[in-house]
């Protein structure tokens, strides 16, 4: 459309001129605005008539014919400056763009920064409630990517398919997240409740104060005036209340007569309905106490014709546990009939007789010691009495003395001797008498009626003199009894002594004639081993002198046989000693041809093997030829080497001896004209999990820009830097070490040296299988020399 | 010199394998390509559309070769890198 109005418009301002013979110019159209202006009122005459002209017909400006359109006039003169109010406008409209814009990224960079974050907070106003909303929804998690998933999960969530998280991880992450919001909501809840609260306990805490005092004033008046309003009606109604109080008290006396006599009916049923309730209580108790005993007896029955129906041997659980049933009961019935006893006397009225009002007290009354019944008072000691006179006040008349107990004095017997001297008495009846007699004295000592004590101790003195005259006689006795004893004793010993010494002296004799006997024996003995060993080694020199005569003879042979030996030479002229030399010069001779042998063999396949070796590596160094038939033959040769065979194995079934490896010149060439210029244009590419299009791209432009190591030893870990060393190595023809670098890389330069590093490891690979056969076969080379 | 070319000894067809430094480069081949067929199409469907639906104007035409290009560089960014995914953020393993 608009370049259809653009053609109208230039179409319009086309002038397409019509040719014209000789024609004058067209006059100049000049637009001039069609201007509803009245004709000017002309002068004013009597005579003329003022044409009044009807409504002018305003004409829109209509745009002149097509043909006579001249170019537009020029434009019209600038429009005033905009009038304030757009100013307005505009700038209303730009600070809300710009506050739209300013919030929320600075939200963003309070979560990142925590300096912009103290400066938004306190310097912005509402910077603080920004922060926090920041917070709370984690915007600091913010990135490439956050608005594409929430409008990921959005759309999940509008079709329905908004499941939980799948890994734990991200499940136990929201959790956690809802955890944290939950507490920084709570926490902030809490704060302001806390704020909110405080505030509100100041302002209540004011207002209660103020209305306090308020009440406290108004009170204060109403008090005032109750008070006189009371005291006036205090004294109209004691009035009243006079009068009113003498009709009250007749009022309440008849009332009260009244009132006395229906309490009296009211206690009198009330008795009565006591008296049978607790008639009827006792007979209740006394059934259900009945019913106890009954049922504990039926119990007790059954229980005794189950233990009788069970056979007599229990087994000791049940015994014990029969046993403790029959205790239970037992015990169960006297509880029963303890308290049915109870129950009959708590509910049948006691006998009133035996009341015990004494409650138990808490002093011990004998605790407290006597007092003396006169105390304070004198002993009288006047003349008696007569009966029913009391002493005069101060005196008391003391207690009679308690009688004596004649029981009482000496109760404890001196000990009779009698009975102790019993053993000794039956042999000396003088004992019995003394004893008998110092019983009597004490029989008289302990009754104090005695009959006199002196003839008792007449007769005392009298038994002692007995006894000391029995203990003489006793004693002679004694003594001549012994010396008989002695005498007979001594004799005795002299016979004992005699006979000893006879008997020493025949025991002298006998053992004299053993010993002669004995040594005679031994001496016999002596000679007859003596004579034995003289046998012996007369026997032992015969054999000697015997053998050594066969020896000898032997020899003697021996010489007789070499010299008819050297005779029999010397006369052939000496042929037997030349072939024996001969033939031990042949053997000697077979022996060195044969290691001769052994050695050329050695020498042979040594140079079988280092030919076949030779002509591998320069199979394998021409590149990309299978040299594997090469590798079979130096397998075969190379046998029994057993490293050498190991790494031959190796090789051939690595399958690379099929393909061929690539020379190193062609390997040079192509890590310099093709790997190292793409690596270099991919080596600012971050790694190959955040690579994008746009980063391989710039890397591949910023690349070309960036100044490049020359080849040489630089130190560094970028791509450049590596290449350089790559390069160096290459050209100090260090295979090896270029690998190393180039392995060093990572990411997409790596991936994109993949290549030239496998194809350098195949050969590295050959190159030392080669290499060790080399030196094994240089071993053996050695050790054959 | 760059290529090694060997004959396949399994079945597959005859086919030169890619030395592993011409990945990126054969990448933004098939990038270039992408984005001329699709920027093309988006161009030709831009066009229908706008003498259709729009009144010959002018700006659906280039929004549509604009989409077509939004998706070539979105299918040479997913050859580039399989791992980007939208929504997704790759982060690193955790030893």
């Amino acid at each position: 459309m608009v370049s259809q109005l653009r053609i109208a418009r230039r179409a319009g301002q086309v002038v397409i001129r019509q040719r014209r013979l000789l024609a004058t110019k067209p006059p100049p159209i000049v637009v001039t605005p069609v201007v509803t202006v009245p004709p000017a009122a002309p002068a004013l005459n009597a005579n003329t008539t003022i044409p009044r002209p009807g409504p002018i017909p305003v004409t829109p400006p209509t745009p002149p014919p097509l043909a006579t359109r001249l170019p537009p006039p020029p434009p019209p003169p600038p429009p005033p400056p905009p009038p304030p109010r757009r100013f307005f406008r505009r700038f209303f409209i730009l600070t809300t763009l710009g506050l739209l814009t300013f919030y929320p990224v600075s939200g963003w960079l309070s979560t990142q920064n925590e300096t912009y974050r103290d400066f938004f907070v306190t310097n912005v106003p509402g910077g603080e409630a920004v922060a926090e909303y920041a917070d709370d929804n984690g915007w600091d998690h913010f990135g490439f990517g956050t608005v594409s998933k929430k409008a990921v999960e959005g759309w999940q969530k509008i079709t329905g398919e908004d499941k939980k998280p799948y890994s734990t991880q991200e499940r136990v992450a929201s959790r956690a997240r809802e955890v944290e919001k939950d507490v920084r909501s709570g926490m902030r809840d809490l704060e302001s409740k806390a704020k909110a609260a405080a505030k509100e306990a100041e302002s209540k805490s004011q207002s209660t104060l103020s209305s306090a005092r308020a009440k406290a004033s108004e009170v204060a008046d109403k008090a005032s005036e109750l008070a006189h309003q009371a005291s006036s009606k205090a004294s109209q109604a004691v009035d009243k209340a006079k009068s009113v109080a003498s009709n009250a008290v007749d009022r309440t006396k008849t009332e009260a007569s009244k009132a006395q006599d229906v309490a009296k009916h009211a206690a009198d049923r009330a008795e009565d309905k006591a008296a049978s309730l607790t008639d009827r209580a006792v007979e209740a108790t006394r059934q259900t106490a009945d019913k106890a005993v009954a049922l504990a007896t039926v119990a007790k029955e059954k229980v005794v014709e189950a233990t009788s129906q069970v056979p007599f041997n229990f087994s000791d659980g049940v015994e014990g546990m029969v046993r403790e049933a029959e205790n239970a009961l037992s015990r169960s019935e006297d509880k029963v009939e303890d308290v049915a006893h109870r129950v009959k006397e708590a509910v049948e009225p006691k006998p009133r007789g035996y009341l015990d009002a004494q409650r138990p007290r808490d002093l011990d009354p004998r605790a407290v010691p006597k007092k003396s019944p006169h105390e304070g008072k004198e002993r009288y000691t006047g003349p008696a009495l007569p009966l029913g006179f009391e002493p005069p006040p101060g005196y008391y008349i003391a207690p009679p003395p308690a009688p004596k107990n004649p029981q009482d004095t000496v109760k404890e017997t001196l000990p009779l001797l009698v009975p102790k001297v019993k053993e000794f008495a039956e042999s000396e009846p003088v004992i019995t008498q003394l004893a008998s007699t110092i019983d009597s004295l004490t029989q008289s000592l302990s009754t104090p009626t005695s009959s006199d004590p002196n003839g008792i101790l007449i007769k005392a003195q009298d038994d002692l003199a007995a006894l000391t005259k029995r203990l003489d006689d006793v004693k002679k006795e004694e003594k001549q009894r012994l010396e008989k004893t002695l005498a007979e004793k001594a004799e005795e010993f002299q016979n004992v002594l005699r006979t000893k010494d006879e008997e020493r002296a025949q025991g002298e004799q006998g053992l004299k004639q053993t010993w002669d006997a004995e040594r005679r024996k031994m001496v016999d003995e002596w000679r007859g081993a003596l004579e034995s060993e003289l046998e012996q080694q007369r026997q032992g020199i015969e054999q000697r002198l015997r053998e050594e005569v066969v020896s000898q003879g032997i020899e003697l042979q021996r010489r007789w046989l070499r010299s008819i030996k050297s005779q029999v030479e010397t006369e052939r002229g000496g042929r037997l000693a030349k072939l024996d030399n001969l033939t031990t010069s042949l053997k000697h001779l077979e022996r060195i041809t044969l290691d001769n042998s052994a050695t050329l063999d050695d020498n042979v396949r040594l140079h079988k093997v280092w030919s076949a070796l030779r002509a591998v590596q320069a199979k394998a160094d021409s590149g990309d030829a299978a040299f594997d038939t090469e590798l079979r033959a130096l397998k075969s040769l190379s046998t029994t080497d057993s490293l050498t065979a190991t790494t031959l194995d190796a090789l051939e079934s690595s399958g690379i001896a099929q393909t061929g490896v690539k020379s190193f010149a062609s390997l040079c060439s192509w890590f310099s004209n093709s790997v190292a210029p793409r690596v270099q244009s991919a080596s600012l590419v971050p790694a190959p999990e955040h690579a994008t299009v746009a980063s391989h791209l710039a890397s591949a432009t910023i690349s070309k820009i960036m100044f490049r190591h020359q080849a040489g030893l630089v130190a560094g870990d970028d791509v450049t830097a590596v290449l350089a060393r790559a390069e160096w190595c290459l050209g100090e023809k260090d295979l090896d070490g270029a690998a190393r670098e180039i392995n060093s890389l990572k990411g997409w330069p790596a991936q994109l040296a993949a290549d030239w590093l496998r194809e350098a490891r195949r050969r590295l690979e050959v190159m030392q299988a080669l290499e060790i056969a080399g030196t094994q076969a240089t071993l053996g080379s050695l050790l054959l020399v | 010199m760059a290529s090694s070319s060997t004959p396949a000894t399994s079945t597959a067809p005859n086919t030169v394998p890619i030395p592993s430094e011409e990945t990126i480069a054969r990448k933004f081949d098939n990038c270039l390509a992408d984005l001329i067929v699709n920027a093309g199409l988006g161009f030709g469907v831009g066009v229908v559309a706008s003498v259709l639906l729009f009144r010959r104007r002018g700006w659906p035409v280039a929004l549509s070769t604009g989409f077509g290009a939004g998706v070539a560089y979105s299918n040479c960014n997913y050859s580039l890198n399989p791992y980007v995914l939208p929504g997704t953020k790759v982060l690193p393993a955790k030893q």
